[in-house]
C-alpha cells in the first residue's frame, strides 16, 4: 500500500515537471528587447505611422556598468519602425531586430507636432488598452519630430528616454512644466468639456568638449488640446499659472523687479494652496481663483532693508502681483482657444450640479467670456542666511 | 450525515466575506460606476441593507432546521413536488453561478497577463485543487480560508493605501446630483454578489454552535459593504470618469501603484492573491453544489460526484460565452433575475410558508 502511494507521488511529480516548466506566454531575455520610450510621427503617406523606438538590449546593460562607461557605447539602440498604425509598427520592430519590444517598461511616449496636430486619439488607444502598458507612462509634445527627441543625447542618464521621464519626475522644482502621464491625459480626455494638456519638448544644440554639435532636448511648455487635436502652446510663464490654477506649484522661483525695475528680488516658493471657486449669480458665472503662497528670499540684487516691515509688505504685494499675471495669462490665453484646461465645467458640475445640466450645453459660449477674479497673496518667512548686502 | 467534519461558528464571519468579495470587487466597480456615476458607492450601502434583511430571513429559517440543509427541509417545508422543485433549482443554479466565477477568473488571467494561454489550461488548473479540497471536506476548505484571508484583507487595504497620494476625493463629489435613481438601478445588479451569503445554508448543520450563526453573518455582511465602499470609492477618487471603460479596475489600480520610486508594478501581487481568494471562493461553490446533488438523489457519500460536477463546470464554463464583453454584459442580465430567485425568493417564501405551518399546527 505504501510501495503504491510512494509510486503514485513520483509519477505525479514526473508529470508535474511538464507543467511547471513554463506556460505558453514564456518570456526568455534574449527574445526581448526593452523598450525606454517611443517617438510618434506621422507617416510619410497619408496613412500609417512612424515609430523611433530606444530599445535597451538586457545583455548591453551589464556589459556596460561593467566597463565603467569607458566606450562611448549605450546600451540603448534606437531604431525607426513604420506602420500602418502603432500596434503594427510596434509588431514590425521584430522584422528589423529579430525580438519582440517589452512595452510595460516605456517610460516616455513622445508624440511629433504633426501627429498631434491630425489628432492624438488614434495613436493613442493601445497603450491604454494593452495589457502591458503602463499608464505611469509620461506623454510629451514634440516641437518638431519625436524622432529628433528620440535620439537626442543626454549626458546623465545611460537611456535617454530615462532620463526625460527623470526631468518631469522632478518637475517642483522649478515649477515651469506640467507632468501628464497616459491616465491622467485618458482622465481630461474623457471629461468631454476639459480640454487636455500635455508638455512640450525640443531640441536644443549643445557643444561638447571636441567642438562638435550635439542634440540635447529641453522639457519645456505645454501643448494644448481642443478634443484630440493640438491647437496651441503656453510657454513657461503660461504654464506655471497653470499649476498655480490646478494647485500643483511644488517650489520654484518668483522674480520680483524690486524697487526699480533694474534690481531684482527672487523669491522661492515653500508651498502654496489653491482653491477655485465659481459663483452663480443671477445666471451669470464668475469664478474666484484665491492663492496663497508661502516662501523665502534666496537671492536678491537690490539694497533695500529687509528688517522694515513695510518693505517686506511690498516685496510680498509684488510677488502677489506675479502670481496673479501669471494666472491671468493663463485664463486669457486658454479662454482665446476656448480651451477649458483647468477643469473649470467640473467645478460649475460639482457646486451646482442642477444648473449645470442647461449650462453645459452653452459651455462652448460661457467659457470664453467667463469672468475669473484672481487674488494671490504671497508671504515671505525667511531670508536666508544674511540680512541684506551692499 | 454526508460531511463527518463540523467547523466552528467563528468561521463564518471570514467564509462569507471570501464567498462574496473576490468578484465583487473585480467586476463591480465598472459596472456601477456606469449607471451610478460617482455615487456607486451609495447604491452598495442601498444593497447591503437589502442583503441584512435577507440573511436574516434565510438564517432564521435554517435554524428553524439546525440539522438540515436546505436541499432537505424544502421538502418538508414545501411539500415532496414542490420541494423537489426548489432543491433542483438550488443545485444548478451553485453550478450555473460557479461557472460564471471560474471564467471570470480565467478571463482575468488570459486578458491581464497570458493572452496566449489557452483559456481551457486556466479552467482546469482551478478546478484540479479545488476538487481536492472539496473531497477532502468543509474543514479543509475552511482552514486554507483561515489562511488566505488575511492575506486578502491585507493586500487590498495595502493597495489602496498605496496609491492614496494619487487620489483626488473631489472626484465623489456632487453627490446624488441625477437623483436618486440611478443608485437604486445602480443596486439591482450587486444583488448577484451581496446575496451569496446564501450558501450559509448549506452549512448550518455542520457548524459547532449554529445558534450563533445569524450575528456573525450580519457582521460579516456590514464588513463587505464596508469593504466595497472603499474600493469602490478608491477606484473612483484615481480614476474618475475613466472607471466606466476600464474592465479590470482593481487591477488598473494596482497597476498604478508607484510609491518613492521602487514600489511599484504591484499587480503581481495583487493577482496571485487574488488566485488565492478566487480559489476559496469556487471551491465553496463547488463543495456546495457536489452536497446538493448528493443530498437532492439521497446519497450516502458525496466525493464520487465532485470530479463529474468540476467535469461539467470546466465544459460549462468554456461553451457558454464567447468573450469577455459577452460574460460581463449577459452575466448581470441572465444571473440577476435568477439570483432574486433563488437567494431571495426562496428562503423568504419557505421562511413565511414554515412560519405559518407553525402557527397551525400550534392550533
Amino acid at each position: 500500500m505504501i510501495k503504491r502511494k510512494i509510486i503514485l507521488i513520483f509519477i505525479i511529480n514526473i508529470f508535474a515537471t511538464f507543467l511547471i516548466s513554463g506556460c505558453w506566454n514564456k518570456v526568455e531575455l534574449e527574445e526581448k528587447a526593452i523598450v525606454a520610450g517611443v517617438g510618434i510621427d506621422k507617416g510619410d503617406s497619408s496613412k500609417g505611422v512612424l515609430l523611433t523606438l530606444q530599445a535597451v538590449l538586457p545583455s548591453a546593460i551589464q556589459s556596460a556598468s561593467s566597463d565603467s562607461r569607458s566606450q562611448s557605447g549605450t546600451p540603448v539602440e534606437i531604431v525607426t519602425v513604420r506602420g500602418l498604425a502603432i500596434f503594427d509598427a510596434l509588431r514590425n520592430y521584430s522584422l528589423l531586430s529579430g525580438r519582440k519590444g517589452l512595452y510595460s517598461h516605456a517610460r516616455v511616449i513622445v508624440l511629433g507636432e504633426e501627429a498631434a496636430k491630425s489628432g492624438i486619439n488614434q495613436y493613442l488607444d493601445v497603450f491604454f488598452r494593452d495589457p502591458e502598458m503602463r499608464r505611469r507612462t509620461f506623454l510629451l509634445i514634440a516641437k518638431g519630430e519625436a524622432k529628433d527627441i528620440m535620439e537626442a543625447d543626454v549626458r546623465f542618464e545611460n537611456i535617454p528616454a530615462y532620463g526625460i521621464s527623470d526631468i518631469l519626475q522632478v518637475y517642483k522644482v522649478a515649477s515651469k512644466i506640467v507632468p501628464v502621464d497616459l491616465k491622467r491625459f485618458i482622465e481630461l480626455f474623457e471629461s468631454k468639456y476639459t480640454s487636455p494638456f500635455v508638455g512640450g519638448i525640443e531640441i536644443i544644440k549643445n557643444k561638447d568638449q571636441n567642438g562638435n554639435m550635439r542634440k540635447g532636448f529641453k522639457v519645456t511648455d505645454t501643448a494644448i488640446f481642443k478634443e484630440d487635436k493640438l491647437i496651441g502652446w503656453l510657454d513657461e510663464f503660461e504654464t506655471r499659472g497653470l499649476l498655480w490654477i490646478l494647485g500643483e506649484v511644488g517650489s520654484g522661483i518668483i522674480h520680483v523687479n524690486y524697487p526699480t525695475s533694474e534690481r531684482f528680488i527672487e523669491l522661492e516658493i515653500l508651498k502654496s494652496n489653491t482653491t477655485v471657486e465659481p459663483e452663480l449669480k443671477n445666471g451669470k458665472l464668475t469664478f474666484t481663483i484665491d492663492v496663497t503662497e508661502e516662501g523665502n528670499i534666496t537671492d536678491m540684487y537690490s539694497s533695500v532693508n529687509l528688517l522694515d516691515q513695510t518693505i517686506i509688505k511690498a516685496i510680498e504685494e509684488k510677488g502677489a502681483k506675479v502670481i496673479e499675471n501669471e494666472i491671468m495669462s493663463v485664463v486669457k490665453k486658454a479662454q482665446k482657444y476656448n480651451a477649458d484646461i483647468f477643469g473649470f465645467n467640473e467645478e460649475v458640475y460639482r457646486k451646482y450640479p442642477k444648473e449645470w445640466k442647461t449650462l453645459k450645453e452653452n459651455w462652448a459660449s460661457i467659457f470664453p467670456a467667463l469672468e475669473v477674479k484672481v487674488k494671490a497673496t504671497a508671504k515671505i518667512r525667511r531670508a536666508g542666511n544674511i540680512y541684506r548686502r551692499r | 450525515m454526508l460531511e463527518k467534519g463540523k467547523i466552528s461558528y467563528k468561521q463564518v464571519m471570514s467564509l462569507i466575506i471570501m464567498v462574496v468579495s473576490p468578484t465583487a470587487i473585480l467586476y463591480v466597480p465598472t459596472m456601477l460606476y456606469r449607471i451610478a456615476k460617482q455615487d456607486s458607492w451609495i447604491s452598495i450601502i442601498l444593497v447591503i441593507i437589502v442583503a441584512l434583511i435577507i440573511s436574516y430571513i434565510t438564517i432564521s429559517l435554517g435554524l428553524m432546521f439546525k440539522d438540515k440543509t436546505i436541499i432537505q427541509y424544502s421538502e418538508i417545508i414545501m411539500g415532496t413536488v414542490i420541494g423537489k422543485i426548489i432543491a433542483l433549482t438550488i443545485c444548478i443554479f451553485f453550478i450555473f453561478i460557479n461557472t460564471i466565477i471560474i471564467r471570470e477568473f480565467a478571463e482575468l488571467l488570459a486578458g491581464a497577463f497570458l493572452p496566449e494561454t489557452p483559456l481551457y489550461f486556466f479552467v482546469v488548473l482551478i478546478l484540479l485543487p479545488s476538487v481536492y479540497a472539496v473531497r477532502n471536506g468543509l474543514e479543509v476548505i475552511t482552514r486554507v480560508k483561515a489562511i488566505v484571508f488575511p492575506i486578502f484583507i491585507i493586500t487590498i487595504i495595502a493597495t489602496l493605501l498605496l496609491v492614496s497620494k494619487d487620489m483626488n476625493f473631489k472626484k465623489i463629489l456632487p453627490i446624488l446630483s441625477e437623483g436618486s435613481m440611478p443608485v437604486i438601478n445602480a443596486a439591482y445588479p450587486q444583488i448577484i454578489w451581496f446575496t451569496e451569503p446564501f450558501v450559509i445554508t448549506m452549512f448550518i448543520p455542520y457548524i459547532n454552535i449554529p445558534e450563533k450563526v445569524r450575528q456573525k453573518a450580519m457582521i460579516s455582511i456590514i464588513i463587505l459593504g464596508i469593504i466595497g465602499v472603499i474600493t469602490n470609492i478608491g477606484i473612483i477618487v484615481v480614476f474618475g470618469e475613466v472607471t466606466a471603460d476600464l474592465i479590470y479596475p482593481f487591477l488598473s489600480i494596482a497597476r498604478y501603484v508607484k510609491v518613492g520610486g521602487f514600489i511599484e508594478r504591484l499587480d503581481s501581487l495583487i493577482i496571485s492573491m487574488w488566485i488565492l481568494s478566487v480559489f476559496i471562493k469556487i471551491s465553496v461553490f463547488h463543495y456546495c453544489s457536489s452536497i446538493a446533488f448528493a443530498q437532492f438523489f439521497k446519497f450516502r457519500d458525496y466525493r464520487f460526484l465532485v470530479m463529474p460536477i468540476a467535469t461539467i463546470l470546466s465544459i460549462l464554463t468554456i461553451i457558454q460565452w464567447d468573450n469577455i464583453m459577452e460574460l460581463t454584459e449577459k452575466m448581470v442580465a441572465k444571473l440577476a433575475p435568477l439570483s432574486i430567485i433563488v437567494q431571495i425568493g426562496f428562503p423568504t417564501i419557505m421562511f413565511l410558508v414554515a412560519k405559518l405551518r407553525k402557527v397551525f399546527i400550534k392550533q
